[in-house]
């Protein structure tokens, strides 16, 4: 179809992705919105205010760095140039159209608006189109700011357009792709490389300024499970009558290190008398949480619903680009004073489901409790009050809710809570009784669901009061290690560390999945992310330093604040690469070693299922047919007579679980296809599947 | 010259052990005196014995225990 016939000259909106690029349309037009398609792309034309506009999109970026040659095998590269996408990703080849369109649109515009996201990725995006779809128009256009796509902000956005804006944030988010660029794609080819080396065969095994220091952290936290010696110590706890009813004390000492101190204790407070000798009560308050950023907003969707931090920003952005939430790619803990608080309440009472709690906030004086962090972009998370105009999914409705109820909670007055501790001597040794509870429930009542906060009632006990003494127990206890990582804390250590950024880092954990380094949801470090760790280790300590990250991290904010020139960092990323690779370029089969065998020993783990239960010598593993291409179940000492073997569904991940299936033992396996999924015991035999295809029957 | 214990170089020559599989040893041998103090007297190889058994022991915690057990006992026969 062709472009729309508009008479020029006219002003071109360029937006970040298509869902805002209607929204926007939507908010500015004043009477008519024409919609032209091309192919899949969509321009909206409109009139405003006796000028013309047409809007078009990107969608992400249309522009990445890339070597000039382009050859996959050659490190180093140190001269990186800007290309559409289409030309250096074959995958992405729809997009030449979209470029195609924009430069056409471009061709009779005289007024240029940067409407991408207000950060460093979208000011990049923007730039990129104005530089080079656009004709050079990046130091003439003009930019919106906005947090949220409804009507009033976007079209109080363009109303308060602007000449520059966004320089440095482009400036920085360029040089940041540049940066990692030279760390990442030189590191990761100089390892695919020698993996090609020493095997002749290839995979991607890629490493970069993140990846580093967030792979570290898994390592290190393995190697501490897999050296842990346990550390043997005694709970002491007093079971006493209560008007018939049990409660327990604890003793004074959390732990008691040596048996014999635990049994001499047990031993002088057996049949001993038990008086309460001090009843202590304290009220504090317990404030308000802050208004979410994207970290916490990971964190808690993590713990509440089980959201990986990948799967939370996708589902915020579809809430944002809905109009129902403002921008989530913050890490803000403020909420902006501009921000119309009455009318977002107001909105909200027209729910049902946060009618009351609204009018109660709107009664109340209306003062967020804020946290320290700001971001120049955005203000924390907030709903906008805009009821929903399409249904939501299930997965969008939590999410949304956990947002509402957060920023009721912001607004809700401080809760009181009571402690009380009750202190008992048995035998001159002192046991303690905690109890807690609440007095006023303050912002508790709006957000009780999301909370871990509980009360732990006590029974009423006064002083002097004497209590038998029932018996008295010494448990033995172990030292326990640190827990593994999962997919929310180590996003929560990757912030706290102040590596990457609040969009980037959920990406780099599932990359760093996507790569074979990590496995499980309990994140276990595979014997491929100890190799390269390794290899780093010898050959590149800087890159999986935290220092290194973070350094630069503080200079591309300098850069956004035009502090600072960004050739400075382009260089010295340059230069702390050059002896790295050289090492690596000389040590490549050694390397390539390494990392074969220990893509060799994962995959091996990975595909074993369990011992035989036929032979008992042999393992059942996972195996690929060399003439079929089919998977199935066959036991490794085939060669030597056992035929334990069995079927599996051809599609769709197959998860090793470990367990073993009650009637048979046989190994369980949990597999997931068409989002289904299901444990199945991989025996056909098996007593289970028989009931199944009865009850079918 | 290779690890006892898994495929990686070894870096001690007198036990034959990669860093890792050293580092273990290391915590098993500190954790010796702690487990002595807790128990009052304790022998060396009931220690690694039930070292060995507890499940929140590391994995290569665990194979240390048992290459030193065997030592241990290769030494005695």
């Amino acid at each position: 179809m062709p472009l729309p016939q508009v008479s020029s000259p006219y002003t071109l909106v360029i937006c970040e992705k298509p869902d805002a690029a209607e929204r926007i349309a939507e908010a500015l037009s004043e009477k008519e919105l024409n919609i032209t398609k091309h192919g899949n792309i969509k321009i909206f034309t409109l009139k405003r205010s006796d000028r013309t506009y047409v809007i078009c999109s990107a969608i992400g970026h249309l522009y990445m760095v890339s070597d000039p040659l382009q050859k996959r095998y050659v490190y180093p590269v140190f001269d990186v140039e800007w290309f559409p996408i289409h030309t250096v990703d074959r995958k992405r080849r729809y997009l030449s159209q979209r470029i195609g369109v924009i430069k056409k649109l471009a061709e009779n515009a005289d007024i240029f608006i940067n409407a991408c996201d207000f950060d460093q990725e979208g000011e990049t995006i923007g730039f990129n189109i104005l530089k080079y779809a656009c004709g050079e128009k990046q130091t003439t256009a003009l930019r919106t700011k906005f947090s949220t796509l409804t009507k009033t902000e976007v079209q109080e956005a363009f109303r308060s357009i602007v000449h520059g804006l966004g320089t440095g944030l482009a400036k920085a988010g360029r040089t940041r792709h540049i940066v990692d660029f030279i760390f990442g794609v030189n590191l990761s080819r100089a390892l695919s490389e020698s993996y090609h080396e020493f095997n002749q065969g290839y995979r991607v095994i890629t490493i970069g300024r993140v990846q580093g220091p967030t792979l570290s952290y898994v390592v290190n936290r393995e190697v501490e499970i897999r050296t842990f010696v346990p550390i043997p110590f005694w709970r002491l706890h007093a079971e006493l009558d209560k008007d018939g009813a049990t409660i327990v004390a604890d003793y004074e000492k959390k732990r008691v290190l040596q048996i014999s101190e635990s049994q001499r204790i047990k031993k002088r407070c057996e049949g001993k008398k038990s008086v309460v000798t001090q009843v202590t009560k304290s009220i504090y308050r317990q404030f308000p949480p802050f208004p979410f950023n994207i970290g916490a907003l990971q964190k808690d969707a993590y713990q509440t619903f089980g959201y990986l931090p990948s799967q939370t920003l996708e589902i915020a952005e579809r809430l944002y680009l809905s109009a129902l939430i403002s921008y989530p790619r913050t890490s803000s803990q403020k909420l902006s004073p501009s921000i119309d608080y009455q009318k977002i309440l107001t909105g909200l009472l027209m729910s049902k489901t946060y009618n009351k709690d609204a009018s109660e906030v709107l009664n109340g004086e209306m003062i967020p409790n804020q946290g320290p962090k700001v971001d120049p972009a955005h203000p924390a998370i907030y709903p906008t009050g805009d009821i929903p105009k399409r249904a939501l999914s299930s997965t969008e409705i939590r999410l949304y809710d956990l947002i509402v109820r957060r920023f009721l909670a912001v607004f809700g007055e401080v809760a009181l809570r009571e402690q009380i501790s009750v202190t008992i001597d048995i035998g001159g040794y002192l046991f303690n009784i905690y109890g807690k509870q609440t007095l006023n429930e303050g912002w508790l009542k709006f957000y009780r669901k999301y909370t871990s906060v509980n009360d732990k009632v006590i029974p009423y006990l006064v002083e002097d009061e004497k209590l038998p003494l029932r018996s008295i127990v010494a448990e033995e206890n172990f030292t326990q290690p640190s827990p593994r990582y999962n997919q929310s804390s180590l996003l929560e250590k990757m912030e706290q560390e102040d590596i990457g950024t609040k969009a980037t880092r959920a990406n780099i954990i599932k990359t760093l999945y996507d790569r074979g380094y990590f496995s499980g949801s309990r994140i276990f470090a595979t014997d491929i992310a100890f190799a390269v760790l390794e290899v780093m280790r010898q050959y590149s300590p800087k890159i999986i330093s935290i220092d290194m990250t973070r350094k630069i991290e503080e200079n591309l904010e300098k850069i956004e604040r035009s502090q600072m020139d960004e050739r400075i960092v382009i260089h010295q990323a340059v230069d702390q690469m050059m002896d790295s690779l050289a090492a690596i370029k000389k040590a490549e089969k050694e390397i390539g070693g390494k990392i074969s065998q220990a893509i060799i020993t994962t995959i091996h783990k990975q595909n074993r299922l369990s011992s035989c239960p036929l032979c008992k010598k042999g393992t059942l593993n996972i195996i690929r047919s060399k003439k079929t291409h089919k998977r199935f179940i066959g036991c490794s000492r085939y060669n030597k007579g056992c035929r334990a073997s069995g079927p599996l569904p051809q599609r769709g991940p197959i998860i090793v679980t470990g367990k073993t299936c009650s009637n048979c033992e046989w190994p369980i396996v949990y597999v997931r296809f068409n989002r289904k999924s299901w444990r199945q015991c991989v025996n056909t035999t098996c007593i289970s599947k028989r009931k199944v295809e009865k009850d079918e029957m | 010259m290779k690890c006892s214990l898994c495929n990686r170089e070894a870096i001690d020559d007198k036990l034959e052990l990669c860093w890792y599989h050293n580092e273990a040893c290391k915590k098993v041998e500190a954790g010796f005196e702690k487990w002595c103090l807790a128990y009052g007297e304790l022998d060396w190889l009931t220690y690694l014995q039930r070292v060995d058994e507890r499940p929140e022991t590391g994995i290569w915690v665990k194979e240390c225990c048992k290459f030193l057990k065997k030592k241990k006992n290769f030494k005695n026969s």
